[in-house]
């Protein structure tokens, strides 16, 4: 024999060594990630299934419902995850995802309340940071290759929240339109200008009428995710408004040419604010309005 | 003794590499650069073409595209790829030569004022124009195919802004018309039978203006915004037509409750129509 052999012998088995060494590493020693990820996935896939359950809700008690599920559901499952041993070199990830899904059940418990008390504003809002809170915690939990636990949420969470947000603009609809109807009436009480003289009359009575009414339609809690289209709408409207007082100086001036060229420019603009209004369910507010 | 191993190891490596690279002819990057270079003058002299205005500019424009393209595909055709490439690269030089067919068929649609024709070339340029580039991208082009993209863009919406002016023009006269017509009937009384015979009398004028708007040639790329209103106007006449029939069967009820979704049809479409440019068609018609 010669040393030839041996030392190939004890090359190969200290690479051996050092490879195994290598991989330990990269697993992080103790447990490896793919049974922690299967580990804390199993650990999560029941309350995922048990929030899919949740019936998608349609008014405020049962979102108040839904919510108090989510809360005491992500509870369990950050809890869970929490008392499942992570792979050593990943216990600050693993960390990170732990923290941000238990981050969850605040907004779902303010949620709950805010609903409990028909309280819109404050369900819109407790709403919107569910939904962060549940999106952080779905990236977090799938950067680290989890699918269960975080991501899990978005679907059945989502579709609580989906049916919230129909709860929120049903109410949004109704207040709106009531104080719309109100406004018509309102406006319809004002006696009908026959002259340029009167139509100033009309109109110093009628633009405080309608700034008003859009006044308190801004004031309403917007449906979570409806912002854009009711930005847009109310948008729309203050350039009829910005208009109409054009119109009423013009009429005060006794400018009949640009009375009638003013009143020209409106038309489309106000097309385009009922057309608006309509397709948000607006209808009082829009084509049917007297604004 | 390790010397022979190593130098063996060696060709083998060189030979994968070769096969890798596809064996013989200029390397991808030397050819992809003669490709382009060979293309860059032409995407620059299609790109140079002022925005048209008129059908005749458009003609003149389509006639330098079509050629120019030509002149692509004759150099490209003379140039030599590597034996791995030749299959992709001559799929690339065909969706480009394919270009030049709808940018000939512009030029001739265009010679004969055909809005029509116009709009159907144009919509055909533009989607060669997108094969080409998703082709010569593919093949790790930057001009050849690729640049014709944006090269067309001043052709292409100068001719949708022709085509345009004509399809609002046109459309607005007819909507004239039709508003005179309907201005004509005389307004419905309080009855129910009144009312039937108004609605009657301006269903047939608005079912056949709007039959008449959509027989017109649509602007290429506004096929989205004119399906739209087009769609609107439909919702509209299919209230009229119930309206119609709840004044004809004595449902006064029914005939109110109609009526305010007429209105908020009416919006819809007046706001679809202002939005395109439409005003006699839309709210300063109504």
């Amino acid at each position: 024999m010669s040393a030839v052999p041996t030392l190939k012998r004890l090359t190969a088995t200290g690479a051996a060594a050092v490879a195994l060494a290598a991989a330990l590493t990269a697993c992080g020693g103790g447990v490896s990630k793919p049974s922690f990820v299967a580990k804390a996935d199993g650990a999560c896939a029941a309350g995922n299934g048990a929030l899919a359950g949740v019936t998608k809700p349609t008014n405020q008690p049962e979102l108040a419902t839904a919510a108090g599920t989510i809360a005491s559901t992500v509870d369990a499952q950050a809890a869970a995850l929490g008392a499942i041993k992570a792979p050593k070199a990943d216990k600050a990830l693993v960390a990170g995802v732990v923290a941000a899904l238990a981050a969850v059940p605040g907004p779902a418990r303010a949620l709950q309340e805010a609903a409990g008390k028909t309280d819109d504003a404050a369900t819109g809002q407790a709403a919107s940071d569910l939904r962060g809170k549940v999106d952080a915690a779905a990236v977090q939990a799938k950067a680290y290759g989890l699918n269960g636990c975080g991501a899990g949420l978005q679907a059945p969470i989502g579709t609580i929240l989906d049916g919230g947000r129909t709860v929120l603009k049903a109410a949004f609809v109704a207040k709106a339109e009531s104080l719309c109807t109100t406004a018509n009436r309102k406006a319809d009480a004002l006696a009908s200008p026959t002259s340029l003289a009167t139509e100033a009359k009309y109109m110093a009575a009628y633009v405080p009428i309608e700034e008003k009414l859009f006044n308190d339609i801004k004031a309403l809690p917007k449906p979570p995710g409806d912002e854009s289209p009711v930005s847009d709408m109310l948008a729309a409207q203050d350039q009829v408004i910005a208009k109409d007082k054009e119109i009423l100086a013009a009429a005060q001036k006794g400018n009949n040419s640009l009375f009638g060229r003013l009143n020209d420019e409106e038309a489309p603009l106000i097309t385009a604010a009922n057309s608006k209004f309509d397709a948000y369910g607006l209808r009082a507010c829009g084509t049917l309005s007297d604004f | 003794m390790r010397a022979p191993v190593t130098i063996l190891l060696s060709s083998v490596a060189l030979a994968a590499a070769l096969t890798a690279c596809g064996g013989g002819g200029p390397s991808k990057a030397t050819f992809v650069t003669k490709a382009d270079g060979s293309c860059a003058a032409g995407n620059a002299a299609i790109a140079g073409v002022t925005k048209p205005t008129n059908p005749t500019q458009i003609g003149a424009g389509a006639a330098t595209a079509a050629s120019t393209i030509d002149g692509q595909v004759s150099a490209l055709r003379a140039l030599k790829p590597r034996g791995s490439d030749t299959q992709q690269f001559a799929g690339v030089v065909s969706a480009i030569a394919d270009v030049s067919g709808p940018a000939k068929a512009l030029q001739d649609a265009a010679g004969k004022n055909d809005d029509a024709a116009i709009g159907k070339a144009a919509v055909d340029l533009q989607s060669k124009v997108d094969t080409a580039a998703t082709q010569g991208q593919a093949f790790g082009l930057t001009q050849c195919g690729v640049g014709l993209k944006p090269a067309v863009g001043n052709l292409f919406d100068g001719t949708k802004s022709v085509v345009k002016a004509g399809f609002v023009t046109k459309a607005e006269a007819l909507c004239r018309a039709a508003n005179t017509k309907i201005n004509a009937i005389a307004t419905p009384g309080s009855t129910l039978a009144s009312v039937s015979k108004y609605f009657d009398a301006v269903m047939v004028i608005s079912n056949k203006l709007a039959a008449d708007l959509k027989a017109l040639p649509t602007p290429p790329g506004d096929e989205g915004a004119v399906n739209e209103f087009n769609a609107a106007f439909d919702a509209l006449n299919a209230k009229g037509k119930d309206t119609a029939a709840a004044a004809k069967a004595n449902n006064a009820k029914l005939v109110v409750a109609l009526s305010d979704e007429l209105d908020v049809a009416g919006t819809a479409l007046n706001a679809k129509l202002d939005a395109y440019g439409l005003k006699v068609c839309g709210t300063t018609g109504s």
